[in-house]
């Protein structure tokens, strides 16, 4: 389990330093950078347009930008967000707290949803089952994140509820099928045999074996609800890590893209290596194995 | 990231084939022992309670089994035949251009002439839907095209060659996939020029969309790839002579038509949704040129949508043409 621990650490490390670098590279060749919203005002001459644009593609020097930002993020320091007017480390810090939040408890009723739901189905004839898993869960993903934003702003609730919407047809779909297996396992075969109830076949022989796969599901969650909570908080207008990546993104924030870069590939490697390590908590041998 | 995705699919695979394997061996018990213990009582196949309907029995007779499908399966063709006709001949569907404004009817309500009724521009609604569907759609298949191309180029590099170049490329693909796709497309289209013509800004999504989602299937087709290297018909195939390029191209690639089939297609409504996201955030497909994303972006004005519920059919047509990909590849994975 340590191995695990480790390794995961290197990776959340290596990946996410080249995460920004790379970040930083995009942004830095994209042919907008330096660009900004003022240049389209017509009142202003070409001398001022080329005066804005000097002045927004400085720090365009990739490897040294680079260089400094990881130096400063070493002592705390993130860098000065140029279009918010704002230190880094202050942003995320005022925003990281609604996010996470959001994104909690969105992958948390989204999993818990998807299982209750493919346990449900469990009991109902097979047809009804796959027609309406079938179905349901075809509509559901096919739903943009921005649009049950609109529903969740029509509606007049949480976007947390959102964020739950576009988890859910994920874990159900794989919950289900990890359901319909075990149900359909030898031992199960066997308990029923031996005329053992349903209500206890179902949740000591069918439900009970299946919960480490809740657990690996739930990392997958974090990273959906973390890329739905980007155009949900846009929309919904709450200040939260989603709706900053979307102001920089729009204002080409060069410091606040490296920096949510990094955020967003921690957070989403973080939260598969912690699903490791509870994996292999659970099964040992699976998880030495892996 | 990456490792749980692979064991999750590797996982699933797993499933399946147990799944099939069981299913095989109950049959088989249950036709050795007629031990009945399931809990609902089975009745005779050939009684009269399972009688097919006539109509049934004669479809079971004359239709070919690739083209039985129930009833859910069926709806779905036809909703992806309906967008194929709009893809294919959107003048059949509709009466003027999508960018045609008729200002004597600003915000018409449906009617006769304008069977979705017009925009706040005076455009009619229906036109824009039509010509909108056939601009996803047609430009996800481009995407889709671009980014399994890719994925074959690479994926199949790294299987067929191994060693470091094999080790580089799954670093590449756990960095892609480990950043929420939206965050990676997001931030690339944010970073492309503002103020440009709306072909360009049609062209530079698919694009992006076509070279940013290429990392999945690239690991699919590696592992397919991998697969192959140790395979009896590649051993042959080197025994008689052929090697390096010309093997790949030659045995290899076509054997690889199944899986890049299903990544394309897998692809597709994954596409078609990404442009509806960032059309809703003003990133996809610029205007006048409408899309089912940018359609969306109307929708943002929910307060005036109690007075014109039938603005919200562009997220309506979106979900059936999606959801219609999506039932369309799960009945392809189960009866290729």
């Amino acid at each position: 389990m340590l191995a695990i621990l480790a390794r995961g650490v290197s990776r959340i490390v290596s990946i996410s330093l080249l995460a920004g670098l790379i970040g930083a590279t995009f942004v830095r060749l994209g042919p907008g950078f330096g660009a900004s919203v003022q240049e389209l005002d017509a009142r202003l001459s070409d001398a001022t347009r080329a005066e804005i644009r000097r002045r927004n593609g400085a720090g365009g020097d990739v490897p040294r930008y680079y260089a400094h930002w990881v130096a400063g993020a070493l002592r705390g320091d993130l860098g000065f967000s140029p279009s918010l007017q704002r230190p880094i480390s202050e942003l995320l810090r005022e925003r990281a707290g609604i996010t996470a939040v959001e994104v909690a408890g969105g992958a948390a009723s989204g999993v818990a949803a998807g299982f209750l739901l493919a346990v449900a189905l469990l009991g109902c004839p097979r047809p009804l089952a796959s027609l309406l898993g079938g179905l349901g869960s075809s509509v559901a993903l096919s739903v943009p994140a921005a649009v049950m934003a609109l529903v969740c702003l029509w509606l007049d609730v949480n976007p947390a509820w959102a964020v739950a919407a576009a988890v859910l047809p994920h874990a159900f779909q794989y919950l289900a099928e990890v359901l319909r297996t075990s149900a359909a396992s030898d031992h199960v075969l066997a308990a029923r045999a031996r005329g053992v109830g349903r209500s206890r076949i179902l949740f000591l022989h069918v439900v009970a074996p299946v919960l480490g796969e809740v657990a690996a599901v739930s990392g997958m969650a974090v990273s959906i609800a973390f890329g739905a909570s980007i155009p949900i908080e846009a929309i919904c207008s709450r200040p939260g890590l989603g709706q900053l990546v979307w102001q920089a993104a729009m204002s080409r924030d060069l410091p606040v893209l490296v920096n949510m870069t990094v955020v967003m590939a921690i957070v989403t490697i973080g939260a598969n290596t912690l699903t490791d390590v509870v994996v292999a908590a659970r099964n040992p041998a699976r998880g030495s194995a892996r | 990231m990456t490792r749980t995705a692979d064991r999750l699919l590797t996982r699933a695979a797993r499933i399946r084939a147990a799944t099939v394997r069981k299913c095989e061996i109950f049959a088989v018990r249950t036709t050795r022992q007629p031990l009945d213990i399931g809990t609902e009582p089975r009745r005779s196949r050939s009684g009269p309670a399972n009688t097919p309907h006539p109509l049934r029995g004669w479809l079971r007779r004359h239709m070919p089994p690739h083209l039985r499908v129930g009833l859910l399966h069926a709806v779905a063709y036809a909703v992806l035949a309906l967008s194929l006709a709009a893809c294919v001949a959107p003048a059949l569907l509709t009466r003027s251009s999508y960018q045609q404004q008729y200002r004597e009817d600003v915000d018409a309500a449906p009617c006769a002439r304008f069977p979705l009724g017009t925009d706040d521009l005076g455009r009619d609604r229906l036109t824009r839907l039509v010509y909108g569907a056939r601009t996803s759609l047609l430009l996800a298949c481009a995407a889709a095209l671009l980014s399994t191309a890719i994925a074959t180029l690479v994926g199949g590099a790294a299987g067929w060659i191994g060693g470091g170049l094999e080790k580089v490329v799954l670093w590449g693909t756990d960095l892609f996939i480990s950043l929420p796709w939206l965050f990676l497309l997001l931030t690339v289209r944010a970073l492309l020029p503002l103020d440009v013509s709306p072909g360009a800004s049609l062209a530079i999504t698919f694009l992006l969309l076509g070279l940013l989602g290429w990392a999945s299937p690239a690991r699919v087709v590696r592992a397919r790839v991998r697969s192959f290297v140790a395979s009896d018909f590649v051993l042959q195939a080197r025994a008689c002579g052929s090697s390096g390029v010309r093997l790949f191209v030659r045995q290899v690639v076509p054997n690889m038509k199944p899986v890049l089939l299903a990544q394309f297609f897998v692809s597709l409504p994954l596409f078609v949704l990404s442009e509806a996201n960032l059309g809703v955030l003003g990133l996809g497909v610029a205007e006048p040129l409408p899309s089912l994303g940018s359609l969306l972006r109307e929708l943002q004005g929910y307060s005036l949508l109690s007075s014109r519920p039938w603005a919200i059919l562009p997220a309506v047509v979106l979900t059936c043409v999606v959801a219609s990909l999506h039932l369309a590849v799960s009945r392809s994975e189960v009866q290729p």
